[in-house]
C-alpha cells in the first residue's frame, strides 16, 4: 500500500461545498398533488425506484405536459444516504423543462459535473459514487414507466443492496471498472456482508459472484477493443456525412458540452454541411450559452479549435 | 452543544483515569524487568493495577491474568491459539462461535474454515438471544471452543452467561466470553459464571483504548501469539507493556465497579427518560425488549429514515450517535441485528443506537429529545417511506 493509500480517508467529514448545501437545503424535495399537476396543465406521473430493504429508494413525481412535451415540473421523496439526496436534487433540476429524451440523455459525466465546486474535483469521494449512477437509472425507469414500457429483467447478484447483473455489467463498462472494490463503490454490491464478491467471501452462497462477473466482463472488453483496433479508422475526410456528424457529437460531448454544462449552458448541432473543403457545422446555443457575449468569440474560437485539433483542420463552425 | 452517545464503541477518558496515569506520562519509568529505580516504579505500578483488574471481574487466586492490546487482539489470540494447538493437530476439529459475532472472531473464524476446521454460528432468538439448548444441539464431542459475547455491542443484548457456561462444563469444553461492553454495565464475575476464558477490553470504559486483558482459569491453556517473552510478565504476550494504559485500565475498572452501584441506575433513569420520549414519536421503536438490555444503551428503528442521513442530520445538529448498518461505510460482516430479531426488512436501514455513559447530563438528554424529534420531523418530509405515506 502506498503512502496515499494508507492516508486516505474513506469517510468524508466535509462534503464538498455544492455537494454538502444541496444535502442541508434540498430545493425540489417533496411531492406533487393532482391538483398542483391539473394547476400546471401537465399530467402527474408517480414512479418509484429502488427498495428500502436494499437501503436506496427514489420516488419521482412529474409533471409532463403534452403540448410542450415537456416535464414542466419534478420533484421527489426518497429513503438513502445523504450523497443521493443531493444527487436526486440536482437531478430534479435538471429535469425540469425537459422532453423524455433529453432526460434520457442525461449521463454521469453532466450530472456529476453539475455537483462539483470547480470542474478539477470529484463531487464524491470514491467510495460515495453509487448515488449519481442510482439516480440515473431511475430516471430512466421513470421514463420507461411513463412510456408503458420497463426495463430488461435481470438477475439480482448483490442481494444486500439490490444489484442486478446488468447494472453491475455496465457500470465496469462505464466506469473502466478494474477492481471489486471499485464495483462497490459505483454499484453498492458486495459492501455489505460481502457474499456476493467470491465464494466463501460471506455468510451466504450465490449463484453468481462479482469476482467472476468482473473478470468476464473485462475479457469481454479487451476483446472488443483488439476487434475494434483492427479496423483502421478512417480519416475524417473520407467519412460520410452521418459518420462526420457521429465523430463531431462525440468530440463535442468528451470535450466541450461538461466545459458549457459547468457555466448552465449548453448547445446543439443543427446542420452539417460539406462546403468544398471545409465542413460547416452550424450550432444552436442553449441556456446560458445563449446571449452570452463570448459566445461568438471566445467560446466559439474554443469549440473550433478543439474540432479542429481532434478532428479536421477545415472544420468551420457557425452560431445561428 | 455536543452530545456523545457513542459510549459502547469508545468512551471519553474519565478525568480519574488521567490523573491515575500522570505518575507514568511525566516521570521516568523504567521497563518491568530492568533492575533499578525506574524498573521498580513500574512493577510497582503494574502490580497495583493487575490487583485491580483481578478485582473487577473477581478472579480467583488460581487464576491467571494478561494484559493485551484490546478486543482484535484478544479474540484473535485465543482463536488463532486454538486453532494453532487444538485444531491443526487433529485433537479436536469445531468452533462454535454466536452469529453476531465480532469482525475479529469471524475474520479469524474464515481463515480456521478454510484450513479445514469447521465453524458452527449459533442462532438467536427472537430477542436476540442464545439459548442455552441451542448451544447443546450444536455441541460435539469435537468441539474445542465455544465463544459468546456477554453483551451485544450494538443493541446492548445481555446473553444468559452463567447458563451457557454451565452446558460447557458438563461436556467440558472451554467456554469465552467477551465481556468488554459488560465491564461496569453489569456485574461481572468469573467465580460465579464459571467461565474458563474472558477477555476485556478499555475502550467503551473510560479509559483510554488499546489495552485488553484476558482471563484464564487455572487449568485452561492457552498458546500465546507475540513471542519473545523476557520474563514471567510476558509469558502470554511479549514486547515492552503498554503500561500507562494498563494503570489507566485498572483505575477505570475501579471506577466502573464502583459506579455499578448508584451512577448506572442514573444512567439507566437518563436512558428510560430518553426511550419514552423517543418512542413517543411516531413510527420510532425500541425493538428489544428492556428487561435484556444493559442499562446505557438505546436501539432504535426509525421508520423512514435512512441511518446515515439521520446521522448526518443528527451530527449537524451536535448529537453524536451510531448506526451499524452503515459505519464503517455499511460493512455488515455478521447478520444484522435487524434480520437477527426478525424485523421487517424495509427497517434493515433504519437503525440508530444511543450508548450513554456517567458522563452524560440530563441538559445532554433534553437537547437529544429535542434535536431528534425536530430532525425526525424533517427528514419525513421527504421521505419516501414515511408512516404517513404508507398509512
Amino acid at each position: 500500500m502506498s503512502k496515499s493509500e494508507t492516508l486516505h480517508n474513506p469517510f468524508k467529514e466535509k462534503f464538498p461545498f455544492k455537494v454538502q448545501m444541496l444535502i442541508e437545503r434540498p430545493k425540489n424535495k417533496g411531492t406533487i398533488t393532482p391538483e398542483e399537476a391539473a394547476q400546471l396543465n401537465g399530467e402527474l406521473t408517480i414512479a418509484r425506484y429502488g427498495d428500502a430493504a436494499t437501503g436506496m429508494e427514489i420516488v419521482w413525481y412529474w409533471v409532463y405536459d403534452p403540448d410542450q412535451e415537456r416535464v414542466v415540473s419534478a420533484r421527489y421523496t426518497l429513503f438513502g444516504p445523504p450523497v443521493l439526496l443531493a444527487a436526486a436534487d440536482m437531478a430534479a433540476l435538471l429535469c425540469r423543462n425537459k422532453r423524455y429524451d433529453e432526460i434520457e440523455k442525461i449521463n454521469y459525466k453532466s450530472l456529476e459535473y453539475f455537483l462539483r465546486d470547480n470542474p478539477v474535483d470529484p463531487a464524491f469521494p470514491e467510495e460515495y459514487r453509487f448515488a449519481v449512477p442510482f439516480v440515473l437509472r431511475s430516471l430512466r425507469a421513470a421514463i420507461a414507466r411513463s412510456r408503458g414500457e420497463s426495463l430488461p429483467e435481470s438477475p439480482t447478484v448483490c442481494e444486500c443492496a439490490g444489484v442486478d447483473e446488468a447494472t453491475i455489467v455496465q457500470a465496469i463498462r462505464d466506469f473502466d471498472l478494474r477492481s471489486v472494490e471499485a464495483i462497490g463503490h459505483y454499484t453498492r454490491a458486495g459492501t455489505f456482508c460481502g457474499s456476493c464478491v467470491a465464494p466463501g467471501n460471506g455468510p451466504e452462497v450465490r449463484a453468481r459472484y462479482l469476482r467472476d462477473i468482473l473478470e468476464e466482463t473485462r475479457k469481454e472488453m479487451e476483446a472488443q477493443s483488439s476487434a475494434a483496433a483492427k479496423v483502421p479508422e478512417k480519416s475524417f475526410k473520407e467519412m460520410t456525412l452521418e459518420e462526420k456528424r457521429a465523430a463531431i457529437e462525440a468530440t463535442i460531448d468528451e470535450y466541450i458540452r461538461s466545459m458549457l454544462v459547468m457555466d448552465g449552458g449548453d448547445m446543439e448541432i443543427l446542420d452539417i454541411k460539406e462546403n468544398g473543403p471545409n465542413t460547416d457545422v452550424y450550432i444552436r446555443y442553449l441556456g446560458a450559452c445563449s446571449g452570452c457575449a463570448s459566445a461568438n468569440t471566445g467560446t466559439l474560437f474554443a469549440i473550433e479549435g478543439i474540432l479542429k485539433q481532434k478532428l479536421d483542420s477545415d472544420i468551420r463552425v457557425l452560431p445561428l | 452543544m455536543s452530545v456523545y452517545l457513542d459510549n459502547n464503541r469508545l468512551a471519553p477518558v474519565d478525568p480519574q483515569v488521567r490523573e491515575a496515569m500522570a505518575p507514568l506520562l511525566e516521570a521516568p519509568y523504567g521497563e518491568l524487568h530492568a533492575l533499578h529505580k525506574a524498573g521498580a516504579k513500574s512493577r510497582a505500578a503494574y502490580l497495583e493495577a493487575m490487583e485491580k483488574l483481578y478485582a473487577a471481574i473477581h478472579a480467583p487466586e488460581n487464576g491467571d491474568i494478561f494484559v493485551t492490546s484490546g478486543r482484535a487482539e484478544n479474540l484473535s489470540t485465543l482463536l488463532m491459539g486454538v486453532y494453532l494447538s487444538q485444531i491443526l493437530t487433529g485433537r479436536k476439529s469445531d468452533i462454535i462461535l454466536s452469529r453476531r459475532a465480532s469482525p475479529a472472531e469471524l475474520e479469524a473464524a474464515r481463515l480456521i474454515e478454510s484450513q479445514g476446521g469447521r465453524v458452527s454460528y449459533l442462532p438467536l432468538n427472537g430477542e436476540g438471544v442464545v439459548e442455552p439448548d441451542t448451544l447443546l444441539d450444536y455441541l460435539t464431542p469435537r468441539t474445542a471452543l465455544v465463544s459468546i459475547p456477554m453483551v451485544d455491542e450494538e443493541g446492548g443484548i445481555v446473553q444468559p452467561i452463567a447458563e451457557l457456561a454451565r452446558v460447557c462444563r458438563r461436556y467440558e469444553v472451554p467456554f469465552h466470553t467477551d465481556a468488554t461492553h459488560a465491564m461496569g454495565k453489569i456485574p461481572v464475575d468469573v467465580q460465579e459464571m464459571e467461565v474458563d476464558l474472558l477477555s476485556l477490553s478499555s475502550e467503551p470504559l473510560h479509559a483510554p483504548a488499546g489495552v485488553g486483558a484476558i482471563y484464564l482459569r487455572d487449568d485452561v491453556e492457552l498458546m500465546p501469539m507475540i513471542f519473545g517473552a523476557r520474563s514471567h510478565f510476558e509469558r502470554y504476550r511479549a514486547g515492552p507493556l503498554n503500561l500507562s494504559g494498563l494503570v489507566g485500565l485498572g483505575k477505570a475498572l475501579e471506577l466502573a465497579s464502583d459506579a455499578l452501584d448508584f451512577e448506572m441506575e442514573d444512567v439507566r433513569e437518563r436512558r428510560d427518560r430518553l426511550e419514552e420520549a423517543l418512542t413517543a414519536i411516531e413510527g420510532v421503536r425500541s425493538p428489544i425488549p428492556w428487561a435484556l438490555r444493559i442499562p446505557n444503551t438505546l436501539w432504535l428503528t426509525v421508520e423512514g429514515i435512512e441511518s446515515e442521513l439521520l446521522l448526518y442530520e443528527l451530527d449537524r445538529n451536535g448529537i453524536q450517535a451510531y448506526s451499524y448498518t452503515v459505519e464503517p461505510f455499511g460493512y455488515w460482516k455478521g447478520t444484522p441485528l435487524c434480520d437477527v430479531l426478525g424485523l421487517d426488512p424495509s427497517l434493515r436501514h433504519t437503525t440508530v443506537g444511543f450508548a450513554l455513559s456517567r458522563m452524560n447530563t440530563d441538559e445532554e438528554i433534553d437537547e437529544t429529545i429535542r434535536v431528534f424529534t425536530e430532525s425526525v420531523e424533517y427528514l419525513r418530509e421527504f421521505s419516501s417511506r414515511s408512516p404517513k405515506e404508507s398509512a
